[in-house]
């Protein structure tokens, strides 16, 4: 592979980007907001100046970083799909991994400059501040891995959203980091599941100014486990590691993962575009799991107030982010009509197999049966989980939730393979309009709390995916209603999955005019 | 050199109608070495939808395409490696000047360090943009953006290159260039697959031609034996220089002769047989004492095969 500095992809974003002018206009720029800024803070505060402006540089540069290069990346492929330049760059030799490496890099770069030129703002105030070195440092690695982190996410939407213009592209980028940045840099409510610091690029900020490298964990009262006791603790497995090296192989890994279905479909045609093989999402399914899960907070006597207790919101937390993962996987793996022309094609007169009719309810079941294995072997077996879980119950649940689930997609499936504009999202609209529907025609029934559950588990997943107490005594005294609710979701699924064989035979090769009689040079 | 094996390319109606449309009707065709071929017919006959199939661009429904030996799907960058690719739409960027322009694709081409900065110069000189070298594109006429796609398309002296529509867009004076540099291609050793639906473009450069409509190859061949399998005999028209020979009535007795259209002093007619049959019957037309002052070859050109032919007359 070219090395990023030769990577001519690269080097075409940066000579178009760092023009002298350009370059010298960005850094008067940045230069004087920063002496201006500097000052009235010097002004204002004599003694604690240092910190504030320190701190002011390093947002500065996180919101440059994030939303100006996440803007930049998200409109990299899409902009170049409006001028008609990417073919080009698609028959060159560059592989998919090259070009996308060369967008991820490149396309911001003057995102990278202007950042570069808040370095002494942030030099000023850190030795104003007299803080370390040595956390500055470490502050910007943070920012740093973040940020491509960010970028490789908006570099796989722009990849993904092949009917989007660049300027919607930019919008929603804008508003969607704007919204991550937020939300992640909350320390209190990322612990209140996971024992976890918090995950947006604040960190870098907190860890600049009050960043300790101990790593501090102790056993509550009366529990085995190991719990966090400084925001820079964090706890995987029982086993407590510095929260900068977790969120730096969170972020590793995390880009990975973007830059994967990058490297796979970056110069495929867009029409057969898969994100990922069934294989490597099962396997990013996993990886999620296996987060979830060695970070979980066990239940017990804790010191947050907020954090969870018993078995029972142990398994409906893991439950609904699986459904949410598993409903997300199954639309990622949902194939188009051009998919479903070819395989058709390829499969020739002979039609179809039972493994396209039932597409991709296989992969949704691996990674279901991954998941809870997962949480089998950490909380059930090892015994985390010391109060009776009535396992027959869970199984059920998992089971009509599974039904449930694949009773969707597989919709979803028939319906993707409709003629129309966007039949997907036409499909998600009907999906939903059923649940809000069918959630108001069982409101007007007036059944009671559990019985509600129940028949609501028929109509929509998400409902079934929180129950109690109230519902697992109610199985136990009448499962008929829950029984007879499986049964239909396994009708359903089967008429969808008919449905879809139908729509699929449309597209046989047997249904085409046959060519007309043609000379050939040379043939 | 370009193997097309019964490629397929379906798409849906548009506006959601039922069927589907056929842009590659199970195509079966071979470009040999060295060929200056010509795929024409009209807009939407799918002719950049074929083209875009043997780049690797678009994936076909069915088939297969190999270029140099290589299978366009399974190794589309060693088969891009032989191809030189040229849109029909003026892609640049604008942002970046001649010389960075080409030396970023020359990178992207993997070629040898050592060679680029050489072979840079060697292609803006090939194209006639030397004046240029260090300008920005934005400032480059339409013509000269074309030459810098063939630029780039060259700039790896592939063995095949693949224009669509090249001349389109252009001025008289910028196509013409554009024609000599593609036949001073060709000399070189190339072989060109190029899409247009300007047919005297086609009969000027190309040595084969194909037709494509509605994604179906109605003739396929060397120009010279598509024109002569196209005809059902040589149309001939004979003039006189002066009325009083029954023309007419002369041409209809002889034998392989027919459809005569005659007046007083010229005639038209189908004469079954080649250049010396031509030559035998004026021969005896003049010995028959027709004033003869002129005998010419009024067979149909390319353009009005192809009207022939896409109107769905079948030959």
């Amino acid at each position: 592979m070219i090395p990023l500095w030769e990577n001519p992809e690269f080097i075409r974003n940066c000579r178009a980007q760092l023009r002298p002018r350009r370059l010298v206009l960005v850094a008067s720029i940045v230069g004087a907001l920063s002496l201006v800024v500097g000052y009235s803070m010097y002004q204002t505060n004599n003694n604690g100046w240092g910190k504030t402006y320190l701190v002011a540089a390093l947002s500065a540069q996180i919101l440059t970083l994030f939303i100006g290069g996440g803007v930049a990346c998200s409109r990299a492929i899409s902009q170049e799909r409006e001028q008609n330049t990417f073919d080009y760059q698609r028959v060159t030799q560059l592989t998919s991994l090259e070009l996308a490496l060369g967008k991820l890099f490149g396309a911001p770069a003057i995102s990278y400059f202007a950042t570069f030129c808040m370095f002494p703002a942030a030099l000023v105030g850190d030795a104003a501040a007299e803080i370390p070195i040595g956390r500055l440092i470490i502050a910007y690695l943070i920012l740093f891995v973040g940020a491509i982190a960010i970028h490789s996410a908006t570099l796989l939407f722009s990849m993904a959203t092949t009917r989007t213009p660049g300027g919607t592209s930019a919008a929603a980028t804008i508003v969607v980091v704007l919204f991550l940045l937020m939300t992640s840099s909350m320390p209190q409510t990322s612990r209140m599941f996971l024992d976890l610091g918090q995950l947006g690029p604040r960190a870098a900020v907190d860890f600049a100014l009050s960043g300790t490298w101990d790593v501090d964990a102790t056993a509550p009262a009366g529990s085995a486990h190991l719990l966090s006791q400084t925001a820079w603790t964090d706890v995987f497995f029982g086993v407590p590691l510095h929260h900068v090296l977790v969120l730096l192989v969170l972020y590793a890994t995390f880009a990975a993962w973007c830059l994967l279905p990058l490297a796979r479909n970056l110069k495929r045609d867009p029409a057969l575009m898969e994100l990922h093989t069934p294989a490597q999402s099962v396997g990013l399914l996993t990886y999620i799991n296996v987060i979830l899960v060695g970070f979980y907070i066990p239940n017990g006597p804790v010191p947050v107030s907020s954090r969870p207790y018993g078995e029972q919101a142990t398994f409906s937390f893991f439950l609904v982010v699986n459904l949410i993962l598993l409903y997300c996987l199954g639309l990622v793996l949902l194939r188009n009509r051009e998919q479903s022309r070819r395989r058709a094609h390829q499969r020739g007169v002979g039609g179809f197999e039972w493994q396209d009719t039932a597409w991709p309810a296989a992969y949704i079941l691996a990674g279901a049966g991954c998941a809870v294995l997962l949480f089998l072997a950490r909380f059930v077996w090892s015994g985390v989980l010391t109060n009776d879980l009535d396992t027959r119950f869970a199984a059920f649940v998992c089971l009509l939730l599974m039904a449930t689930m694949l009773r969707d997609l597989c919709f979803l499936q028939w319906i993707n393979l409709r003629r129309s504009k966007r039949p997907l999202m036409m499909g998600i609209v009907l999906l939903w309009v059923f649940y809000f529907c069918g959630g108001i025609l069982l409101a007007m029934a007036r059944f009671s709390k559990p019985m509600h559950t129940a028949f609501m588990a028929i109509v929509s997943p998400w409902g079934l995916a929180t129950v109690g107490a109230a519902e697992r005594t109610q199985w136990s005294l009448f499962p008929g209603p829950w029984i007879v609710g499986l049964a239909i979701q396994i009708a359903l699924v089967v008429f969808f999955a008919a449905q879809y064989y139908k729509s699929m035979e449309e597209l046989r090769p047997g249904t085409m005019p046959a060519p007309a009689s043609t000379g050939a040079a040379g043939d | 050199m370009i193997h097309l094996e019964h490629l397929t390319k379906e798409y849906d109606m548009p506006g959601g109608k039922a069927g589907k449309l056929v842009a590659a009707n199970a195509i079966d065709l071979t470009v040999p070495r060295g060929e200056i071929f010509g795929l024409i017919g009209p807009n939407g006959a799918g002719k950049t939808t074929t083209l875009k199939m043997i780049c690797g661009l678009l994936a076909p429904t069915a088939g297969r395409v190999t270029v140099h030996g290589v299978d366009v799907e399974r190794k589309p960058e060693e088969a891009q490696r032989h191809l030189g690719y040229v849109a029909d739409f003026f892609s640049v960027y604008d942002d970046l000047t001649v010389w960075e322009y080409l030396d970023h694709f020359a990178h992207a081409y993997k070629m040898a360090e050592a060679v680029i900065p050489g072979r840079v110069d060697d292609v803006i000189r090939a194209v006639g943009l030397e004046a240029k070298r260090d300008s920005f594109i934005a400032g480059l006429s339409r013509g000269m953006k074309q030459r810098l796609g063939i630029a780039r398309a060259i700039l790896h002296s592939p063995p095949v290159l693949v224009l669509d529509e090249p001349t389109s867009g252009l001025d008289p004076k910028a196509r013409h260039e554009l024609k000599q540099l593609l036949v001073g291609l060709n000399r070189a050793g190339a072989t060109l697959f190029i899409t247009t639906h300007i047919l005297s473009d086609v009969e000027e450069i190309c040595t084969s031609v194909a037709i494509l409509e509605k994604g179906l190859l109605l003739r396929c061949g060397p120009l010279t034996t598509v024109m002569q399998e196209a005809r059902t005999g040589r149309r001939i028209r004979v003039r006189l220089a002066a009325a009083g020979f029954a023309l007419g009535e002369w041409l209809a007795a002889q034998p392989g002769v027919s459809e005569v259209k005659a007046d007083a002093t010229s005639a038209e007619f189908v004469l079954a047989g080649d250049d010396a049959r031509t030559a035998e019957l004026t021969s005896q037309l003049i010995a028959a004492g027709a004033p003869v002052c002129g005998v010419q070859d009024a067979s149909e050109n390319l353009e009005a095969l192809y009207s022939r032919l896409s109107s769905g007359e079948t030959m």
